[in-house]
């Protein structure tokens, strides 16, 4: 895969709580992918310790225990069970130690794995995962915010008096409450995909519809074009975003 | 801040270990870290350091000490258990000053406590200068509670319903909470018992004597403690003739024929005979406030007793021996009895308890050579002159968990959603330790795909969905598989290309039973759906 990626501070912001990843190497004869984007939270700016945190630990489980789960199979089945683990155990850390610290933070995740012909997605949060897939961009990952749960229950958002202020409010994150909820997907890899990780503040700016967005070139070259248009905008929040582009064909 | 500690689970060699991994390296306190290398601390686990690239790496060894949260849904726990184990923990917590240890650092988490055998708590530490809480009396009433809540498990007592009420106060104080555990056990605290039936079950443990943190309940099933009950087998922990044993310390497990003068254990060597004289012939008791008269003591770390252990030389029988000659102490938790020591920039220890008076010791420097009190001729190694301990052996503790006891070996057994279960580290130069075994879910297999099917509902489509296909003949929601009790469903959902099961189109919207080895066939995409 052709991959690139982009984090900035944005214009507002005084410290940049996003952070990501991308791993790649091949196990065998199959090449293996990992991206990952976390956007912390914390009105006290300490959200950074928690998205670095998850970071941190997610690139120790690439380097120390993947190869292990790669040679058991189904590869996929026990891949993303040590994931749920991993991410479960991380909120539960972070929880911990924001309490014992009496911090305030927390993070999203969202992760792309990729081993083979099929990809594992991991979701938590309201960074999104999209695909753009036969000249069309679909957005893969549900938000875990106050304004889609209303949606998803049938209701009108808009018609609560507090819309405004909740309507980004996350109800589901990492490090923010005892549990938290891991959405899971997979998909079938095709040549030709686009795979789109970012943070709120990279697509709440930038448009995703074919025109809007040149996808020419290499991933890291469409990043940075996508940023700049973020640069015009207010861009008042971090923006971290990965494109990884297939160009191998999927048989 | 720099960053948060990393913990893991990680086999190392054939050991388990806690892992810890902190940034940045300049926040590790290294008096700290040599403190906990090189002394056997109640309540910690004890530390292999480890340099790797560089920076340090905390492995705390878990060895054959069981998690806590395993133990209590494998085995029942009861009030016994939990007063032992209670007191323990407090104890060990205001004890660790003496090791200039900080009970703040502390990973006050179920999920990291661990038990040895005879109910000794084991926490991992934090030696980081960044980790010191603001509010740890809030932290430890958390911690507290949950503790409780893992062993009450909505049963109520006198005991359970006597801490909850302490600890369901906004405000929060360990030598408040271990008063408050103390209470009711005066009448047993004060019975003496003949040092032939003492028991050494609190072995390593924290001042829980035999007179009290054997728990004895107020059920009165235990006359004197020492150990724990199980089974309900004994009439009393260290009285005589008592379920079985002829007359001396031990305690009864159910199956085992108790050997005079303690327990035989399979697996173990040499029995229990030395509890009667590890507890401490002729110990003398010393008074606690609020306490009464303990009996019995501990000497934690120290394989063999030293001749005048039954002056009590409870968890002072370290490196700096605090004990004020004019008075004994036994490991309990009262302050008053010894320290007067003052670090700067530490908390002190009894000079800060309000009424105390110091005793007359001179201020112990780190570096310096011990103070008076230390035994003469005791080795001492390492840095700062600190003596290297040797770990309690096994033969002088009294198991309190059932011989039947043992947490899965070989396997790791995972639990549902929220549980931290162990993560393997496996180098490629080791065998495997262990199989980890997954949770049995349906899946669906397609060419040579294995899809597993771990959230419901679960939808499979060409948009966003559980399974996404790469097929543009696919519909973008094409099918939901349902779950219903034990049951699952599959549902067309109105798709373009149909859906076919077996051979047979389903009807738009209407849910089928699925069964194992059922062929899904959605628009020309097939899979087979399989139970486990």
């Amino acid at each position: 895969m052709n991959i690139g990626c982009i984090t900035d501070c944005g214009k507002v912001r005084r410290e940049n709580q996003d952070r990501c990843l991308v791993l790649e190497r091949s196990f065998g004869s199959e090449p293996a992918v990992l991206c990952v984007v976390a956007d912390g939270m914390g009105g006290t700016g300490d959200g950074g310790l928690a998205s670095d945190y998850v970071v941190r630990r997610l690139q120790r489980w690439w380097e120390q225990e993947l190869p292990a789960l790669l040679e058991r199979q189904p590869v996929y089945a026990y891949v993303s069970r040590s994931l749920d683990e991993l991410l479960t155990g991380c909120s539960r850390e972070i929880l911990r130690q924001s309490r014992q610290l009496q911090v305030s933070t927390g993070t999203t995740c969202s992760l792309f794995f990729s081993c083979g012909k099929q990809a594992l997605i991991k979701h938590i949060g309201d960074s999104r995962i999209y695909l753009k897939r036969d000249g069309e961009w679909m957005q893969l990952t549900r938000d875990h915010t106050w304004e889609q749960q209303e949606i998803s229950a049938g209701r009108d958002p808009k018609e609560d008096a507090h819309y405004a202020r909740k309507k980004g409010a996350l109800v589901n994150a990492m490090g923010a409450a005892d549990t938290c909820s891991i959405d899971t997907q997979m998909l079938q890899l095709a040549e030709g995909d686009c795979y789109l990780l970012c943070s709120d503040g990279f697509y709440r700016y930038i448009p995703l519809s074919d025109g809007m967005c040149d996808m020419t070139g290499a991933a890291q070259e469409i990043l940075e074009r996508m940023a700049d248009v973020i640069r015009t905008t207010p861009a008042a929040d971090n923006f971290t975003a990965i494109l990884a582009i297939n160009n191998e064909p999927v048989f | 801040m720099g960053s948060l500690c990393e913990i893991t689970a990680e086999v190392k060699g054939t050991e388990q270990f806690l892992v810890i991994r902190h940034e940045p390296e300049e926040d590790i306190n290294q008096y700290l870290l040599k403190m906990l290398e090189y002394n056997s601390v109640a309540g910690i686990l004890p530390l292999k350091n480890q340099y790797i690239d560089g920076k340090t790496v905390l492995n705390f060894q878990v060895g054959d000490r069981y998690r806590l949260t395993e133990l209590a849904r494998q085995n029942k726990l009861g009030v016994r258990e939990a007063r032992l184990l209670f007191v323990r923990l407090v104890d060990a917590f205001l004890e660790m000053k003496e090791y200039f240890l900080n009970a703040d650092q502390c990973v006050c988490d179920l999920e990291y406590l661990y038990v040895d055998a005879t109910l000794n708590p084991y926490l991992p530490y934090l030696p980081f200068e960044s980790v010191r809480s603001q509010d740890i009396n809030r932290v430890w009433r958390d911690f507290f509670q949950s503790l409780l809540s893992l062993f009450s498990g909505g049963e109520r007592n006198d005991f359970y319903d006597r801490l909850m009420r302490y600890l369901i106060q906004p405000c929060f104080h360990l030598r408040e909470f271990r008063a408050c555990l103390a209470e009711g056990e005066e009448s047993v605290a004060s019975h003496v018992i003949p040092a032939s039936e003492q028991l050494a079950g609190s072995g390593a443990g924290t001042g829980c004597n035999a007179g009290f943190g054997g728990g004895a309940d107020t059920g009165g099933s235990m006359g004197s403690g020492g150990g724990a009950d199980i089974g309900g087998s004994m009439g009393s922990g260290g009285g005589a003739g008592a379920g079985g044993s002829t007359g001396s310390a031990g305690v009864n497990i159910p199956g085992n024929a108790g050997r005079a003068g303690g327990v035989s254990i399979p697996g173990y060597t040499g029995g229990m005979s030395a509890h009667g004289e590890v507890a401490g012939a002729g110990s003398e008791a010393a008074e606690t406030p609020g306490r009464g008269k303990a009996v019995g003591f501990s000497v934690p770390g120290s394989g063999k007793r030293e001749p005048d252990a039954k002056k009590g030389s409870g968890l002072t029988g370290g490196l700096f021996r605090k004990k004020d000659p004019e008075k004994e102490r036994t490991g309990a938790a009262a302050p008053q009895a010894g320290a007067g020591v003052r670090i700067p920039g530490m908390e002190t220890g009894a000079a800060a308890v309000s009424g105390s008076k110091p005793a007359s010791m001179p201020a112990a420097v780190p570096g310096a050579e011990p103070v008076s009190g230390e035994e003469p001729g005791k080795k001492r190694s390492g840095l700062f002159g600190f003596g290297k301990k040797d770990k309690p052996s096994r033969e002088d503790s009294t198991p309190i968990l059932p011989e039947a006891f043992s947490p899965a070996a070989g396997s790791e057994s995972r639990g549902g959603e929220g549980e931290w279960s162990r993560t393997v580290f496996v180098r490629p130069d080791q065998e495997e330790v262990r199989t980890v075994m997954l949770h049995k879910q349906p899946y669906l297999t397609s060419r040579d795909n294995y899809i597993p099917m771990s959230q419901f509902p679960f939808t499979v489509g060409k948009g966003s969905a559980s399974y996404i296909v790469a097929n543009p003949t696919v519909s973008r929601h094409h099918i939901t598989i349902l779950r219903q009790g034990d049951g699952y469903y599959v549902r067309d959902e109105n798709s373009t290309n149909k859906t076919h099961l077996n051979g047979r189109e389903l009807e738009p919207l209407k849910p089928e039973l699925l069964q194992d080895g059922d062929r899904l066939q959605i628009s020309n995409e097939e899979f087979i759906f399989h139970m486990t």
